[in-house]
């Protein structure tokens, strides 16, 4: 592996998690966009990323909704008492 | 100081957010439901300490992140942590040959995230070490910057930053068994 390959991916999860300065930003943008296979790679991860935040959600039980907002009224009760 | 008749208003938005999290923190519904309504009302009694203006969505999670720590996780089994020694960087990527065989592997690249289905997902999430875990949450699931991470788990930076590493390349060997059970792999790639 090149060492500007090497340096590129080294940095590559900070890159994608906006954890650079602008101008260590600025380098990696520029060695992605002359280097495919580093390029592919960084592409896969943000694709992945994606998918695990999008498989993470959950849809609230409308029912626990209701129950929370009846425990938060009660605890408004108690605190004014 | 932020005015206790507003809470409702102000962080209710969370609580689907907030959900989530907890169901990869206690693995099934009826704790994650128990540890967000403590978590909400720890929220409410405490509202009037929070300053205005500031992070209520890290302030919610820190309330979170605290309560699962004290309360849950004792009671917990803890996975066995594995040895990440030699675990590399873009792991997925580089087991499937990406890097080698261009064409091919791309359609192999697409294949895997496409295959994968939404409980190895979460599977191979709760499969981490709490330590790993929860950075990995905040990170990937609620787009937490280091420094927000770092002060919900009260740990340093430099703490955040290695076991969020860590913890995502021990995610991606977990979906890599995954992937590789449901023959998502191309050929010869699964040899180790």
């Amino acid at each position: 592996m090149k060492p500007a390959c090497r340096q590129a991916l080294e940095e590559i999860y900070l890159y994608i998690d906006h954890e650079l300065t602008w101008w260590r930003r600025r380098r990696i943008r520029r060695h992605l966009a002359n280097c495919q296979p580093c390029l592919d790679g960084y592409t896969f991860e943000q694709k992945l990323r994606v998918i695990v935040k999008e498989c993470l959600s959950e849809e609230v039980p409308p029912d626990f909704l209701q129950r929370l907002q009846q425990a938060i009224a009660q605890e408004r009760g108690t605190v004014i008492e | 100081m932020a005015d206790q008749a507003n809470f409702e208003r102000d962080a209710m938005p969370y609580v689907g957010q907030l959900y989530a999290a907890a169901m990869r923190m206690t693995r099934n519904p009826a704790d994650a439901e128990d540890l967000v309504q403590e978590t909400m009302l720890k929220a409410y009694r405490a509202y009037d300490t929070f300053q205005e203006g500031t992070n209520l969505k890290a302030w919610l999670y820190r309330i979170l992140t605290n309560t699962y720590i004290n309360r849950y996780r004792k009671a917990q089994r803890r996975p066995t942590e594995t040895d990440l020694g030699e675990v590399e960087d873009l792991y997925l990527y580089r087991r499937l040959g990406s890097e080698d065989t261009a064409d091919m592997a791309r359609s192999a690249e697409d294949q895997l995230l496409e295959g994968l289905v939404e409980s190895d997902i979460k599977e191979a999430v709760e499969s981490l070490p709490e330590h790993f875990r929860l950075p990995v949450l905040l990170a990937d699931l609620e787009g937490f910057s280091y420094k927000e991470i770092a002060e919900i788990l009260e740990i340093p930076i430099g703490t955040v930053m290695s076991r969020l590493h860590r913890g995502r390349k021990q995610l991606q060997r977990a979906l890599w068994e995954y992937a590789s059970r449901r023959g998502l792999v191309p050929e010869g790639a699964d040899a180790p």
